[in-house]
């Protein structure tokens, strides 16, 4: 069913390009409505439902962070994300704070409005509820471990990370040849029996998050690559936490064995589940405030 | 003021040829005041407070701003094209206001000005103006950039 998408800017050139782009990304079968501001914007949603609100941040009359306000105060769940030049750390975090679920910053591709909004809608209609109480999800079981879905992984990063985090199922995992973390999960019982592989961003990121490291400071160092203790040490905290990923509640405990951060090569049991695993989930994750980056896990070896 | 805070700019606007119109481009230095026939100003403002131009031939800015927005350039209007290139000033800004705030020089963005050619060279008149070039090949485009 095709949805109602408002597109809010000031700039008639930047709506052409956001729809534009939105055809690119694959949403063109759907209805796009136009305003030029926040005031604009509130009176088109007075007479048609919208399912998606693309707004800029600075306009006149009415800005975005002002438009969001007004429609989260009116109660309306719309699903809301920002189109905007600036994107510190500060305005997203304000952006999240005020019910907007992502921020895209210009320069932006066609590939990064099809992931965000992939990811937003990836259960056929995402909508905003202040007072979402997640419940657990867990993956699915393989022979007594769990291989993570998207689900099972926002699930988890949501509830340690205190943000709503994201994860959509993606045809490419981590790209292995890139800067990647890696870490190999065993059992008392059994040893190994999983590896977790993450580009370094998202490491960066979602243990940045853990340990409250400014998203700034971790973004200057994924740029000079030169890597402090402190956010070597959260990433290492946080494979602690994806092993919890692996988990049957009532079943053995998988722990980490080994964690290797940006590693010229692999170890040869991380190496044999890289080459022959029985299952692979792979997922792009959005850690709001920080940023997005892919996830795969590596479940059984094929005896 | 020195050379390297230009770089930024010219970087973004790199940045913005391969993202919204997927063509590259290539910064070449420049030291002559650029003669415009359409340009766009950006205020920069804060401490130092400064200003972003952007100075097109009405042909270079018809082209880049039509494949930006994915109009054949006989269909853009001439709001369209003010529109376009007071875009891309946002856009080159935006890019270099988080590059700089890293170094420790901030600044806020307000609304794009569209200026008549003649009008570029008296906003650089006095000031000390960093310059560079983009050639691409939908036509060159200037960079300048002043902090006060």
């Amino acid at each position: 069913m095709p949805m109602n998408i408002l597109i809010v800017d000031d700039s008639k050139a930047m709506r052409m390009i956001v729809r534009k782009t939105l055809r690119q990304a694959g949403f063109g079968a759907h209805n796009f409505f136009m305003a030029g501001d926040g005031l604009e914007a509130l009176e088109i949603v007075k007479t048609t439902p919208m399912h998606l609100i693309l707004s800029d941040w600075n306009m006149p009359n009415m800005n975005g962070i002002e438009l969001l306000k007004a429609l989260r105060d009116a109660k309306s769940r719309v699903v809301f994300g920002f189109v905007t030049t600036e994107g510190t750390p500060d305005m997203r975090a304000k952006a999240m704070a005020t019910g907007a679920q992502f921020v895209i910053v210009k320069p932006f591709t066609a590939e990064q409005f099809e992931e965000t909004l992939v990811s937003v809608f990836k259960s056929g209609g995402a909508s905003y509820d202040p007072g979402d109480q997640q419940s657990i999800v867990l993956g699915k079981e393989l022979n007594g471990v769990l291989v993570p879905t998207a689900e099972s992984v926002a699930t988890l990063l949501t509830a340690v990370l205190s943000r709503k985090v994201e994860a959509v199922e993606w045809k490419k995992g981590v790209d292995l040849t890139d800067k990647v973390c890696v870490g190999l999960f065993e059992s008392d019982e059994r040893g190994h029996e999983c590896v977790c592989v993450t580009d370094l961003p998202l490491a960066a990121f979602t243990g940045g998050a853990l340990t409250m490291i400014h998203a700034e400071s971790i973004q200057t160092e994924l740029k000079t690559m030169q890597l402090s203790q402190a956010l070597k040490d959260s990433i290492g905290e946080m494979f602690n936490v994806f092993a919890r990923l692996f988990n049957l509640p009532s079943g053995r405990r998988l722990k980490l064995a080994e964690v290797a951060i940006v590693p010229s090569s692999f170890s040869p049991t991380v190496q044999a589940y890289l080459e022959n695993p029985k299952e692979i989930a792979q997922m792009v994750v959005n850690v709001p405030g920080y940023g997005r980056g892919k996830l795969s896990a590596y479940v059984g070896i094929n005896e | 003021m020195t050379q390297h805070l230009i770089e930024p700019f010219t970087e973004g606007a790199l940045e913005m040829l391969v993202t919204m119109l997927g063509i590259e481009g290539t910064v070449v230095s420049a030291d002559e005041v650029p003669r415009a026939e359409i340009a766009a100003s950006m205020p920069l403002e804060g401490q130092p407070g400064g200003q972003l131009l952007l100075g097109f031939s009405h042909e270079a800015a018809t082209r880049l701003v039509g494949e930006m927005l994915g109009m054949e350039p006989d269909e853009l209007e001439e709001d369209d094209l003010a529109d376009g290139i007071g875009e891309m000033a946002n856009i080159i800004a935006g890019f270099a206001k988080t590059r700089l705030s890293e170094a420790g020089v901030h600044f806020n963005l307000a609304l794009p000005e569209i200026l008549a050619g003649d009008e570029l060279a008296s906003h650089m008149d006095g000031k000390n103006v960093l310059l560079g070039k983009l050639q691409t090949e939908y036509g060159d485009f200037d960079v300048a950039v002043w902090f006060a």
